[in-house]
């Protein structure tokens, strides 16, 4: 049988949005929040994940969507660009809130 | 977490890592490089056609290596980005100011012209052409001024930090293509701004790999 939880503040961590949370995904979603948009290479360089590892939490985003992908052509050559969705912005915008909320009423 | 999520210096990191290959130092260290063919001018028999062809050879191969080198060599290693409204709005100032500055050039440019056809005029307004030393130091310092705080502003916009380094250089490098007239300070100024161009580039290759074909999202 589980306790109750006693503490009435740290319910709002039961309404963190988990597709967010997750440390790999957050970083992603901060570097999409800050810019316009960007390729793949682009994200591994910057969050120092692998092919393997970016393209599945991709796949989970883009799934929720929170993240849209642009496919056009340079010249020849296909140009893929990732973006966050307006769904993605206020995804990211909420957990945001919600942990700062959440972490600044718990006590020292 | 060892550091905070701080959202304006992860979008100044990735905006910066753009100027980090080192190829607008090559570039630009290039172009003084090429102007010193032209300080030629004053010291040799060489037809005026011939050192402004040269003058414009080494700026177009300094544009093309800069052209081949992001197109080949930067984007497919550090891959593309497009920032947000922000950097957009802060680009349209940069190119508002830089034509501002480039029309105030060109007003100045022909003032000069204009007094130096007109000495008369000239000495009214207090510019006499009787010390040439005192004239041609005067030239220096406004061509000095006209490169340096272009640069500056192309840096302050871009966060550039290099830029204000190079700023220097280019306006020492204008001042003595001027006043000496040799070439071996437009070299040097020019290596000054290539070295460590080059340093970047070689470091920013090691730190870039190309990454595998199969990275895309297709």
């Amino acid at each position: 049988m589980t306790e109750p939880l006693l503490n009435p503040e740290l319910a709002g961590l039961t309404e963190i949005d988990r597709l967010v949370h997750e440390p790999a995904r957050l970083m992603l979603m901060a570097v999409l929040y800050v810019i316009d948009s960007a390729d793949f290479i682009f994200l591994m360089n910057q969050t120092g994940m692998t092919w393997g590892n970016l393209s599945a939490h991709m796949s989970k985003l883009e799934e929720a969507g929170y993240l849209e992908v642009e496919k056009s052509f340079k010249g020849r050559r296909p140009n893929t660009m990732l973006r966050l969705t307006p769904q993605g912005r206020s995804a990211f915008q909420a957990y945001r809130s919600k942990m700062k909320q959440v972490l600044d009423h718990l006590p020292e | 977490m060892s550091e905070p999520l701080d959202l304006k210096t992860i979008e100044k990191k990735a905006f910066r890592a753009v100027h980090q290959d080192g190829l607008w130092d090559i570039y630009i260290g290039g172009i003084v490089m090429s102007m010193s063919v032209l300080a030629y001018s004053t010291s040799s028999e060489a037809k005026p056609f011939l050192r402004f062809g040269l003058y414009l050879a080494g700026m177009g191969l300094s544009y093309l290596l800069f052209w081949a080198g992001k197109k080949y060599i930067t984007v497919p290693r550090l891959g593309q980005v497009k920032f947000g409204p922000r950097r957009q709005k802060r680009r349209l100032t940069m190119m508002i100011v830089l034509a501002g500055i480039v029309l105030l050039q060109l007003v100045i440019l022909a003032g000069t012209i204009f007094l130096w056809q007109n000495p008369e005029r000239a000495a009214v307004l207090g510019f006499s052409q009787t010390d040439p030393d005192l004239e041609r130091l005067l030239v220096a310092t406004v061509g000095a001024l006209f490169v340096g705080p272009s640069m500056v502003f192309l840096a302050y916009f871009n966060e550039f930090m290099r830029g204000y380094y190079i700023a220097v250089i280019l306006s020492l490098a204008v001042f003595s293509l001027i006043w000496f007239g040799e070439p071996v300070y437009l070299i040097l100024s020019g290596l000054l701004i290539l070295i460590p161009g080059v340093v970047l580039f070689i470091r920013f290759l090691r730190n870039h790999p190309l990454p595998p074909a199969e990275v895309s999202y297709d």
